[in-house]
């Protein structure tokens, strides 16, 4: 009798997992996804040329849809990282939980990109969905890449299709773990999609750093080499301007960037990136793109100077989870003065192997 | 009489091959399961397999289906709702859940798998074509209008 009564107790128990799996099953559902980018590099042929291949980031992406309204999603990355016995190392790039409170409008928490224009907020890490081999180059000087908070979002509002986002969260000095500022950095944007390929943004970024440290996930590599480390009033507003069509692409991602110290005053940045691709076949796109960048001398936050860039390159789409992008740019300065003679141009060709399953 | 009546038949066929596409008649077919509608017009049905909205308006989550890219479907499909070839497709989903826009779409090489994973998923909404020859289960058609 005992027996038999453990035997219908285990049976219980059992019935009551399998049952609960079973109610889970029809709305859970999590997805391993993976991205990466291998490749091969030939610098400055004209002056002292150098040949290797490049290991690029790894990207571990994964979704899961927790309950109807709440679903998860992590970007890791794993890539090269000098300070490593190995040389590479993982890097939390976005966990963060979405709640859909309405059909068109949700509230997310956790790790993600900055919303500021259209490449950060679309492409993230995943080089399979670049246009160019490259992030603009104001990437590692003035745009904010993340915000540890939580954000505002809609889309999809009447006839121009309206979107917006409002983010309040963790400031560029933060790390994923702390900010050693009280206040927060405070992002708006807004979109509009007056077609079905078109889309038109404009966002403001403000943070207030107390010292003028750069966290490990801002991406500001230029910041985290000024000496400046007193009080500093961050502000950047952006404009992007993207069409991806059946026959040509462009995008245009402008940023203007003012950054108030005591000491120095507004110093004014400004940076704009182009980019216009035209599909000679369904597979295949001859691009062009011109990156321009210049900080003011004045400013503190970062040590940029200024960056010219122009480049042509072709992409060959094996698969939409495979291709192949060849470029070959030219990298300078604004101006040939005195102030800039050292500055020399270079020529560079690089050969991009993009992936994602 | 021979030529009235070819007359005739020439003013048939041209009116039908011009009224049909501006009464916007397509060869798609929708099914769906517990959307809180039975019929929708065809920009609220392009948004939702655009990927613009995240719930219906029951509070039951969109889940997309479409045909895989072997199938007879595939084509017509994303000519029809998205305008861009089969490929384009599979990259515009693939770049909305990497952004973190929607769920991943549910994509079948057969209408019967389809149409039962609909039956067993509320919200979720999938199309074919007509000439697959597949009957849709009545409880499940969606209608489109223009």
């Amino acid at each position: 009798m005992k027996t038999y009564c453990k035997r219908l107790l285990l049976l219980f128990l059992l019935s009551f997992v399998i049952g609960e799996d079973v109610v889970f099953a029809q709305t859970r559902s999590t997805q391993f996804s993976m991205y990466g980018h291998i490749q091969n590099h030939f610098d400055d042929f004209t002056n002292e040329p150098k040949s290797y291949f490049s290991l690029g980031e790894q990207d571990f992406f994964v979704t899961s849809n927790i309950t109807e309204r709440i679903s998860f999603l992590g970007e890791t990355v794993v890539r090269y990282d000098a300070n490593t016995s190995s040389k590479f190392a993982p890097s939390l790039e976005r966990a963060q939980i979405k709640y859909d409170y309405r059909p068109n409008h949700s509230v997310v928490v956790g790790k993600m990109h900055t919303p500021v224009n259209y490449w950060n907020d679309v492409y993230h890490h995943g080089r399979l969905f670049f246009p160019t081999i490259d992030r603009p180059h104001s990437f590692s000087y003035m745009v904010p890449l993340h915000t540890m908070g939580v954000r505002l979002q809609g889309q999809n509002i009447g006839s121009l299709k309206f979107g917006y986002d409002a983010v309040v969260g963790n400031g560029i000095a933060s790390t994923d773990i702390s900010d050693p500022n009280l206040n927060k950095a405070v992002t708006l944007a807004m979109r509009i999609e007056p077609t079905d390929n078109l889309q038109i943004r404009f966002s403001y970024f403000n943070d207030f750093l107390r010292t003028n440290t750069a966290g490990a996930h801002s991406g500001h590599g230029g910041a985290l080499a000024s000496t400046y480390k007193g009080a500093l009033n961050f502000e950047l507003w952006s404009n992007s301007i993207a069409y991806f069509g059946e026959g040509w692409e462009f995008l245009n991602e402008f940023s203007y960037n003012r950054n108030k110290t005591q000491w120095k005053g507004y110093a004014n940045n400004f940076s704009n990136f182009t980019y216009l691709g035209v599909r000679v076949k369904e597979n295949q796109t001859l691009y062009y793109l011109t990156d321009v960048m210049k900080v003011a001398e004045n400013d503190l936050h970062t040590v940029g100077g200024e960056i010219l860039k122009f480049a042509l390159g072709y992409k060959y789409e094996f698969s939409y989870l495979y291709k192949v992008k060849i470029q070959v740019e030219r990298l300078g300065t604004i101006t040939h003065d005195h102030a800039h003679h050292d500055a020399q141009d270079r020529y560079d060709i690089k050969i991009q192997f993009a992936y994602g399953f | 009489m021979g030529f009235k009546r070819w007359w005739l038949v020439m003013v048939i066929f041209l009116g039908v091959g011009i009224v049909t596409p501006i009464l916007g008649q397509s060869d798609l077919v929708f099914m769906g399961n517990d959307l809180s509608m039975t019929e929708m017009n065809t920009a609220l049905m392009k948004d939702v397999f655009k990927a613009r909205y995240a719930l219906w308006p029951n509070g039951k989550s969109i889940t997309v289906c479409l045909p895989g890219s072997k199938s007879v479907h595939a084509e017509k499909v994303a000519q029809e709702i998205y305008g861009k070839s089969i490929q384009d497709v599979q990259k515009f989903w693939l770049s909305v859940v990497f952004q973190g826009k929607a769920k991943s779409p549910h994509f079948f090489d057969s209408e019967k798998e389809m149409s039962d994973f609909i039956a067993k998923t509320p919200g979720a909404i999938g199309v074919i074509t007509k000439s697959g020859g597949f009957t849709a289960p009545k409880s499940q058609l969606i209608k489109i209008n223009p």
